[in-house]
């Protein structure tokens, strides 16, 4: 290494645990550059070229990745995950900065009563029957001809032209759940809580519905944003909200095994896999420690935000890359003095041996200070300076190295094909009917939607 | 102005205890403003609360999980500047660490609170089993609490309520223990112990 890496050469280098010129950062940015470009909510989602001009016009406060919104949005198409995260179900609720109403994380109403039912019949009657009462369902189907089709259509463009204009790879291509938290939407906490002491065997079947569903639609998200050609599209962002709190015996038995397999999944397909665990996962570094177990290297980041990040250096350290977590209150209430401490202390210990992002806990809030997240920036710029000759400016644009690295990438790939994606929707939809729904796939279609309209079932 | 942070498990009878004090307080003339940030449908706790005409200020913020500290520490400032309440009662969602919301206090910059407490609530119907799946989290409710309140006593057993107790001193042994019975009045055990700065 003899001069400054592109931003994208350094995010791949930190995922392979190589060294770097600088320790990598970046502030996720869902809402604060929004916020300061004086969109709303709702251009935020629906103008993506609004938005990545916002985000050219806020180069400097973006770092070395950057969230690709589309896929916050676009994952309500799916139906499964359609409505049920805090952002895409009452999303309305945010039309304006700033945010006003009471937002909640999760709706405890339960969407599933009976497990046996969802089995049978799959989840169809339930997204498109506004019997449910809940007003967001009645756009259920506008949302999924939205979301599905105009939608992802028109929005990898812009942000792929954010990335070649600025070098600035994307955080990820695709998304998916871990299965206990799609299984909290449907359920509520309290409700999946008692589900997990008294029907433990349905919890764990609808899991493993769960883990196909997701791994294969995030690839094919990851896929529609260009996941070998953009830089930062082959990473899968993996949300592990979970119970938080959970009794070691009930993470080992009901998290921890679905969250290894669908990393698998993906990490076997030749995808990278951006691990965001909220809560505080220090109990079980030993065991997340074995994510790596029987995947080549270089392919999986813990991102975590309630976790002790010294802590998860030193069991994790050199065994797959972490990244974390200054806290969010900090940013919006505290100085760039406090920041720059933070950060310093985080740099000088877990950066050291490679594999460390520099970054917030989750998103970092829409009312942080912009002179924090500037203080977080020159942080990394501060103490984390490590190899090759930082005088020289950083490259722009993707670089003939970043170039190579997309096609070895796009080598490796093996995205899911039609007929897997095809198979796991139906059964999704339809439970035990799949088979007999797909021979009639259109119709089945128009009458579900038909059947919404009145109101009803759909069969 | 003081802070009760009111916390406990999803289902457990915060918001009934908290409707309870606050009409309590309210015959008494005091100012109360709670900060309600519940997991459940949107606003039906707030709604209850508005339709008792109680003073109910919905703490904004995204997820949970990575901007409620921010947003308590915003509506503290409103409420501290536009209307310096008695009390304020902050109903911690089901699902979160009193410390998680009390470390966010150490950026408040409004005038100096004269008091934080926190009071859990227990249901001994149901804690056994929810320990037995969320016990980590339950025992950090529970440990640092300054008040524990079991509801429901009078619908549980007394076998119910033994196993209870013994769930909840094994996790805080020295924090008082009052019993807050379904559709009573607010006892002076449990009042005292709520607002133990009120003459």
């Amino acid at each position: 290494m003899s001069g400054r890496m592109s931003p994208y050469e350094r995010f791949e280098a930190a995922f392979r645990m190589e060294p770097t010129d600088r320790v990598p950062m970046a502030p996720i940015h869902n809402y604060l550059v929004p916020y300061l470009a004086g969109l709303t909510i709702w251009e935020e989602f629906f103008q993506p070229e609004q938005l990545v001009q916002a985000l050219l016009d806020h180069r400097h406060l973006i770092g070395d990745f950057q969230e690709s919104y589309v896929i916050n949005m676009n994952h309500l198409s799916l139906l499964g995950r359609a409505g049920w995260d805090q952002t895409t179900l009452d999303w309305r609720i945010y039309e304006h900065y700033p945010p006003t109403g009471n937002v909640p994380n999760l709706f405890e109403k339960p969407v599933i009563t009976d497990y046996d039912d969802v089995f049978e019949r799959g989840f169809a009657p339930i997204l498109f029957n506004r019997k449910l009462g809940n007003e967001i369902w009645q756009r259920s189907i506008d949302d999924f001809l939205y979301f599905h089709h105009d939608y992802k259509e028109g929005s990898p463009a812009p942000c792929a032209g954010f990335v070649e204009q600025t070098g600035v790879p994307l955080l990820k291509g695709g998304r998916g759940c871990h299965p206990l938290d799609l299984l909290q939407y449907y359920r509520g906490i309290y409700g999946l809580t008692m589900d997990i002491y008294e029907r433990p065997q349905q919890v764990k079947q609808m899991c493993e519905w769960f883990v196909e569903y997701e791994a294969l639609w995030a690839m094919d998200e990851a896929m529609i944003m260009g996941a070998g050609e953009v830089p930062g599209a082959d990473v899968i962002f993996f949300i592990n909200g979970g119970p938080p709190g959970m009794s070691p015996d009930i993470y080992h038995e009901f998290y921890w095994p679905y969250a290894k397999q669908m990393i698998d999944i993906w990490v076997s397909r030749g995808f990278k896999v951006w691990n965001h665990w909220d809560n505080d996962h220090t109990p079980f570094l030993e065991t997340i420690k074995t994510v790596a177990d029987g995947l080549p290297a270089g392919k999986i980041v813990m991102d975590f935000e309630k976790t002790d990040m010294k802590k998860a250096q030193d069991v994790l350290g050199g065994t797959v890359c972490i990244y974390g977590n200054v806290p969010s209150a900090m940013l919006v209430y505290g100085t760039p003095d406090e920041v720059d401490a933070y950060c310093k202390d985080l740099i000088d210990y877990c950066a050291p041996g490679n594999g460390f992002f520099l970054g917030g806990e989750c998103e970092v809030p829409w009312d942080s200070k912009v002179e924090n997240i500037r203080a977080m920036m020159e942080a990394a710029e501060k103490y984390g300076r490590f190899h090759g000759d930082l005088t020289t400016p950083e490259p722009t644009g993707i670089t003939d190295r970043g170039r190579q690295l997309l096609a070895e990438i796009k080598a490796g790939l093996k995205p899911p094909t039609r007929q897997e994606l095809d198979a796991v929707t139906a059964r999704w939809l339809f439970g035990s009917r799949a088979d007999l729904m797909m021979r009639h796939a259109p119709w089945s279609f128009v009458l579900t939607k038909l059947m919404w309209q009145k109101g009803e079932e759909p069969y | 102005m003081n802070l009760l942070l009111v916390a406990g498990f999803l289902g457990s009878g915060k918001t009934t205890l908290i409707i309870k004090l606050v009409e309590t307080l309210g015959r008494r003339g005091l100012k109360v403003a709670i900060l309600v940030n519940e997991i459940g449908q949107v606003g039906v706790d707030n709604q209850l609360m508005r339709q008792l005409d109680l003073n109910v200020w919905e703490l904004m913020g995204g997820c949970i999980c990575c901007t409620l500290t921010a947003g308590l520490l915003t509506d503290l400032h409103r409420l501290d500047a536009e209307y310096n309440p008695d009390l304020v009662i902050l109903e911690a969602t089901g699902a979160a660490r009193p410390s998680d919301v009390l470390d966010a206090l150490h950026y408040y910059q409004g005038r100096p609170l004269t008091s934080v407490s926190t009071a859990v609530v227990v249901d001994p119907l149901r804690l056994p089993k929810i320990v037995r799946v969320v016990g980590p989290l339950i025992a950090a409710q529970i440990g640092p609490a300054d008040l524990l309140i079991m509801t429901k006593t009078d619908l549980a057993s007394p076998e119910q309520t033994a196993e209870s107790r013994q769930i909840v001193r094994g996790m805080n042994a020295h924090a008082p223990l009052v019993r807050a019975l379904a559709g009573r009045d607010l006892d002076g055990d449990l009042l005292r112990g709520l607002v133990p700065w009120l003459s």
